[in-house]
């Protein structure tokens, strides 16, 4: 008779049951450790995502009006080495100052497989210098005009500037100033004139030109172009075929005609203590650190910041507005009137900032 | 004659083999029930870890995008918020009609009429548009078209003039939203999460769980990180889940296991 032992029958059961159990500890440890790699590339290229479209905000890739309104850009394609990421970036530009940065971070496996995608995007704007203009004067300390001179508060579109200029708006105050009282008589018949004339505004207070926002006064001395003191003639564009060689310092744009070489060309100038600008034609946004002057022929389009006391004399001109901290004294055959426009144009001279918009992160794949 | 070979076992052979038997299956039973409890407390545990997970995912998915005013309602087991369905760029906007390029749209869904709201964004106007702001507008319907030869969603709505003229630009950037609500809830003397449309009518529908008694909850934080007043002022989400699961030795003490997680949805920064 053959003898058959219950050993083996007992070891098989006893092996079956332990391979049984390892197999299924196996496929729960397989199925943790799928779940956990799907898990670890979509959190990968989402924090990828998200860290590049801040990189991409701070490093913005474009001059603000590079790019026109309703089109679109790729951005050049980042792949970080070894990691299996990569990052692509595309701009539109849907208004004004309105911007949507899309990044799309991918994460591919061996064979170019693609593993996981995410996206962001984010609504910005392009944030200028903020000007009041609704006055062709804003001033805190007395205000003087003698002989011919005018102060105007009427929305003026320079001649040759009706291109590129929105319809006039209304007319708006001539002089805005805290206290009526210190505006000097004026000498002719509509030297000063607006709706009203003369307005009183009692936020203007002496350091008035210390909270402009978002782009503050030190910040606007700090990307100025162009530094002057003294006596300084000869502001005007440069000869017609120069190219608009902007290391000239006595360039300050030409106003003359928005197709001009220096057309497009508003500089940021900073005029020290004491300065005394002639010439012919300037642009842009012009700082005075104390006592300025404006005289001979000199004509200037855009906006003045008068940290002290402002004069005008001769034939000089200011088309678009000044904001004066000190005393402003007109007087010959000078003039201050106002224009929207050149202010607007002029703050478009300015290195903008990136700003939020409500809403504005968006999940993107 | 040949004597005849005999086999067979001796009682003492069957004693021994019989209690070799006994040991040995003693033995591997025990080893085999051993076995099993832990694999059972591993799949619970993984189930519950898992349950963290589902809860932490579609929390902080859900509320990835909300913004100041989104956050309508907070309580330790419930909350309710604006969640984003849709965000593109429209391409016309009319006073009955707007229309979003199909292929400058992110959407988790198409939108619904009823259930789903519009927000257009008005854009502000100068150089620093502060007047800038979301308008909520009803959608009445949902079809779609084309814009300049691109397809387009087309949303009915009702705008009135002043709107249109204000967002009169090439691309304008549009989202849908539906209220929500994510809340515990009580089924067969266990804590459960669900969530339910507010804007839709809709009964909680369980989303994950069970969790222990008192767990998850929600706190608000604001920029701080300490507890906030109210909706308004909240700049993140504290989501706190926490469970048990039976433990390994009979008659042992259940083992417990809880996630903690921070929400900051970007758009609440300021």
């Amino acid at each position: 008779m053959n003898r058959r032992g219950a050993s083996l029958m007992v070891v098989l059961v006893g092996l079956l049951v332990l391979s049984g159990a390892t197999g299924l500890l196996f496929s729960l440890a397989q199925g943790r450790l799928l779940a956990g790699r799907a898990s670890l590339d979509a959190t990968r290229v989402r924090l990828a995502a998200e860290g590049a479209s801040e990189w991409t905000l701070v490093h913005w890739p474009l001059p603000p009006d590079s790019l026109a309104v309703g089109s679109a850009v790729a951005l050049p394609t980042a792949v970080i080495p070894g990691s299996g990421l990569a990052l692509n970036d595309s701009l539109i530009r849907l208004g004004d100052v309105l911007y949507l940065l899309r990044t799309v971070a991918s994460r591919y496996g061996p064979g170019a497989k693609l593993r996981a995608r995410d996206g962001v995007g984010r609504l910005v704007q392009w944030i200028g210098p903020e000007f009041p203009d609704g006055q062709a004067l804003a001033a805190v300390g007395a205000t003087n005009l003698e002989g011919a001179s005018r102060i105007d508060g009427a929305d003026h579109v320079p001649v040759t500037w009706g291109g590129v200029c929105p319809v006039p708006g209304a007319v708006a105050a001539g002089l805005r100033t805290p206290d009526a009282s210190i505006v000097g008589p004026c000498a002719g018949a509509g030297c000063l004139s607006g709706s009203p004339p003369v307005a009183a505004d009692s936020t203007l207070v002496p350091d008035f030109l210390e909270h402009l926002t978002p782009v503050t006064v030190t910040g606007l001395i700090g990307s100025a172009g162009i530094a002057v003191s003294g006596e300084f003639p000869g502001v005007g564009p440069p000869p017609l075929g120069s190219g608009c060689d902007r290391s000239i310092r006595t360039n300050w744009g030409d106003p003359s005609s928005v197709e001009a070489e220096c057309g497009g060309y508003f500089p940021i100038v900073v005029a020290g203590d004491g300065s005394r600008l002639t010439g012919t034609a300037g642009q842009g946004i012009l700082i005075g650190l104390g006592r300025l002057e404006l005289a001979g022929e000199l004509t200037f389009h855009g906006v003045v910041l008068a940290l002290g006391s402002l004069e005008l004399r001769d034939r000089a001109h200011v088309v678009g507005t000044v904001l004066a901290a000190g005393a402003v004294h007109l007087a010959d055959e000078s003039s201050l009137v106002r224009s929207t426009c050149a202010v607007r144009r002029a703050s478009r001279g300015v290195p903008r900032q990136i700003g939020p918009v409500e809403r504005g992160w968006i999940r993107w794949p | 004659m040949q004597l005849a070979r005999r086999t067979g076992h001796t009682l003492p052979d069957l004693l021994v083999a019989i209690v070799l038997l006994g040991l040995v299956g003693a033995i591997s039973t025990g080893a085999t029930l051993r076995m099993a409890r832990i694999l059972r407390g591993v799949k619970e545990r993984a189930g519950l870890q898992g349950a963290f997970e589902t809860g932490v995912w579609y929390l902080t998915s859900e509320l990835s995008e909300v913004a100041r005013g989104d956050l309508r309602y907070a309580s330790a087991d419930s909350i309710e918020y604006r969640a984003s369905r849709l965000a593109g760029l429209a391409c016309s906007i009319q006073a009955t009609e707007v229309r979003i390029l199909v292929d400058r749209l992110s959407m988790t869904r198409l939108p619904q009429p009823g259930r789903d709201s519009l927000l257009l964004y008005r854009g502000g106007r100068g150089e620093v548009p502060r007047d800038s702001a979301w308008i909520a507008l009803p959608i009445t319907a949902v079809s779609t078209g084309q814009c300049a030869g691109r397809a387009a969603l087309r949303i009915a709505t009702a705008l009135d003039s002043s709107l249109v003229a204000a967002t009169a630009s090439s691309l304008t950037p549009v989202r849908t939203f539906e209220i929500m609500q994510a809340r515990l809830y009580q089924s067969q003397g266990e804590r459960w999460l669900g969530a339910r449309s507010v804007s839709a009518g809709e009964v909680v529908q369980p989303l994950t769980g069970p969790f222990d008694a008192g767990a998850p909850t929600f706190r608000l934080l604001n920029s701080n990180g300490t507890p906030a007043g109210s909706p308004d002022s909240a700049r993140g989400l504290l989501l706190t889940f926490r469970g048990q699961v039976a433990g390994w030795q009979p008659g042992g003490a259940p083992r417990r296991d809880s996630a903690v997680t921070r929400v900051a949805p970007p758009n609440l920064i300021p």
